[in-house]
C-alpha cells in the first residue's frame, strides 16, 4: 500500500501552519479557534490519521473523548488542488474527493473557520515556504511505488 | 527623444521612502511591464513590487510576477515573494536585483532578466523606448493614501521568454513600462481602470499612436475621482484628455475562465469571478478632438492582494484582448485595431 504522505506529514504540516497563523495573523487565528470552539475534529489523510480539538481559543492536537464533532477525509493531492484554486470545496464534495460529516449547524462554523485560515495563509510568507515543503513531500510520497 | 533616453535609467529609480518616515509601514511601489506579440499568440507580464516597511526585515515583502499568456495554451507563471530586505534597489538609478531577477536601464534600454523559482516563466528582454515619458508626481489621492506614475508608454521589445519547457522569441514587438510609488492602504475606497493600446507595428503609413487611459474610482466605480486620457503619436505627447473630457463604461461579464492567483483566494472568495467585464467602452471629446476606445476582452487573470487591514481581498484583473480605436487628433485621423491590455482594480 503506498502512503498518501511521509508518516506524520500531514499533522506536523498542520501544526506549523497554526503555529505561523498564530503568530503572523493573530486575528485569523483567533476568528478560526473561535469558530471551532468546542469541537473536536477527526482527520484522514491518505494514511494518516489525527484529531484536534479547540477550546479557549486554542487548538491542541491529540484525541477527544467520545466520537468527534467533525470528520475529514481527502487526499493531500486534493488539498493541494484546494490551495492552488484547481477546484473548490464543494466541486471535491460533490467528486467524492472530500468527505466532510458534521451536524448541520455547524457547517457554518466550519465554513467560516476555512476562510479564517486562508486570510491568514495568504498573508503569511512563512505559510507560503510551508506550503512549498509539504508541495515536496507530497509529490515524493507519490512517486513512491505501490505494493 | 535621445536626451529622455539617456536620462531614463535616473528618472525612473526607486523611491524608497525615507529613514523614520511615519508612513513607511503603507509604502508601496512597483515597476509594471507588458509584453505584446500578437503575430505568436504571446501576452506577457512581470513586475516587480515591494509592500510595507522596506526598512526592517520580515515587515515587508518584495514580490515578484511572471505571467504569460499563450493563445494556444491559456495562462501561466506565478507570483514569488520574499522578503523586501532580500533585494539590492538603488534609489540613484534604475538597478533592481533580486534572486535571478534583475532590472537594470543602460544605453537607452530596459535589460531584464525574470525567472521564476519552479522555472515555469523566464524572461530575458530588451525594451527600448520609442516615445517619450509622462512622470505624474502629484500624489494623487487613493484612499487616505497617494500615488505617483511614471509611464513609458511605448518601447520596442526583444528577447525571450520559455514557458512550459518551450522557448519563444520576440523581436521589435510592442512593450508597455510604468512604475508607480506611494503610500496607500489596500481595502480602502479605491479602484483603479487602466489600459493602453499601440498602434500595430506594420502599419507603416498609418500614425504610430500610443493611447494609455487611467482613472481612479471608488470602489464601486459609483464615484470617479481622476481620469487622463494621454495620446502619443511616435516619440511625442500630442494630446492629454482629461477628467469631464473622458467618459468610460463597462459593458457584460466576460463569460470565459478566470484563474486566480494565489489560488487559495478561492478558498475565500469562492465561486466564479464575476467584476471582468466583457467589453469596455472608453470615450474622449475636446473641441474638434475626440477617440473612442472599443476594447473586447479576450484573457482574464486576476491577482488578488490582501487588503491591509481587517479580512477581504482586493482584486487585480489583468485582462488582454483586441481594441478598436478611432478619432480625430490634431487633424489626424485615426483608426485601427490592435492588442491591448486593461487592469481593473477594486
Amino acid at each position: 500500500m503506498r502512503p498518501d504522505v511521509e508518516a506524520g506529514c500531514v499533522a506536523a504540516t498542520l501544526k506549523q501552519a497554526l503555529d505561523i497563523l498564530r503568530s503572523d495573523a493573530g486575528a485569523a487565528y483567533y476568528r478560526l479557534a473561535r469558530e471551532l470552539d468546542g469541537m473536536s475534529i477527526f482527520i484522514e489523510v491518505g494514511q494518516e490519521r489525527f484529531q484536534l480539538r479547540c477550546s479557549a481559543d486554542r487548538i491542541v492536537f491529540g484525541p477527544a473523548a467520545g466520537a468527534p464533532d467533525v470528520s475529514i477525509r481527502t487526499k493531500s493531492t486534493t488539498i493541494l488542488a484546494l490551495i492552488d484554486g484547481k477546484t473548490g470545496v464543494m466541486d471535491c464534495i460533490t467528486a467524492g474527493q472530500l468527505d466532510l460529516r458534521a451536524a448541520v449547524d455547524v457547517l457554518p462554523n466550519i465554513a467560516r473557520a476555512s476562510v479564517a485560515f486562508a486570510e491568514g495563509a495568504i498573508r503569511s510568507r512563512k505559510m507560503r515556504a510551508l506550503l512549498a515543503s509539504f508541495r515536496q513531500a507530497a509529490a515524493a510520497a507519490d512517486a513512491l511505488p505501490t505494493d | 527623444m535621445e536626451r529622455l533616453r539617456e536620462v531614463l535609467g535616473l528618472i525612473d529609480r526607486a523611491h524608497l521612502p525615507r529613514p523614520g518616515s511615519s508612513q513607511r509601514h503603507n509604502f508601496k511601489e512597483w515597476y509594471h511591464f507588458n509584453v505584446l506579440d500578437p503575430e505568436h499568440g504571446l501576452d506577457i507580464i512581470f513586475n516587480f513590487s515591494l509592500a510595507g516597511d522596506v526598512s526592517r526585515a520580515g515587515a515587508a515583502n518584495a514580490d515578484v510576477i511572471a505571467l504569460c499568456h499563450l493563445a494556444s495554451g491559456g495562462w501561466f507563471g506565478g507570483i514569488d515573494s520574499y522578503d523586501a530586505v532580500a533585494p539590492q534597489v538603488a534609489t540613484d538609478r534604475l538597478l533592481i536585483e533580486l534572486g535571478p531577477n534583475r532590472i537594470t536601464f543602460s544605453d537607452g534600454a530596459y535589460h531584464v532578466t525574470w525567472r521564476l523559482r519552479d522555472e515555469s516563466v523566464a524572461l530575458e528582454a530588451r525594451l527600448s523606448p520609442r516615445a517619450e515619458p509622462m512622470l505624474i508626481w502629484n500624489d494623487a489621492p487613493v484612499g487616505s493614501g497617494n500615488l505617483n506614475w511614471l509611464i513609458v508608454p511605448d518601447l520596442d521589445a526583444s528577447g525571450h521568454l520559455t514557458v512550459a519547457g518551450a522557448t519563444k522569441p520576440f523581436h521589435q514587438v510592442v512593450a508597455y513600462h510604468d512604475h508607480n510609488w506611494g503610500h496607500w492602504k489596500w481595502g480602502e475606497d479605491f479602484g483603479w481602470d487602466w489600459g493602453f493600446a499601440t498602434a500595430p507595428r506594420q502599419i507603416h503609413d498609418a500614425p504610430a499612436l500610443t493611447v494609455v487611459f487611467g482613472r481612479t474610482a471608488s470602489r464601486n466605480r459609483a464615484a470617479i475621482y481622476e481620469q487622463t486620457m494621454a495620446i502619443w503619436n511616435n516619440a511625442e505627447l500630442v494630446k492629454l484628455f482629461t477628467r469631464r473630457q473622458v467618459r468610460a463604461r463597462r459593458e457584460g461579464c466576460y463569460a470565459g475562465d478566470i484563474p486566480r492567483l494565489p489560488g487559495a483566494a478561492r478558498l475565500i472568495d469562492q465561486g466564479r469571478v464575476l467584476n471582468v467585464p466583457a467589453h469596455y467602452y472608453v470615450s474622449a471629446r475636446d473641441d474638434g478632438d475626440w477617440l473612442d476606445i472599443e476594447y473586447r476582452i479576450e484573457s482574464a487573470l486576476q491577482i488578488a492582494v490582501p487588503t491591509d487591514f481587517g479580512f477581504g481581498l482586493v482584486d487585480l484583473n489583468e485582462t488582454f484582448g483586441s481594441t478598436r480605436i478611432r478619432g480625430e487628433i490634431g487633424g489626424l485621423s485615426v483608426d485601427f485595431v490592435t492588442r491591448a491590455c486593461f487592469e481593473f482594480m477594486g
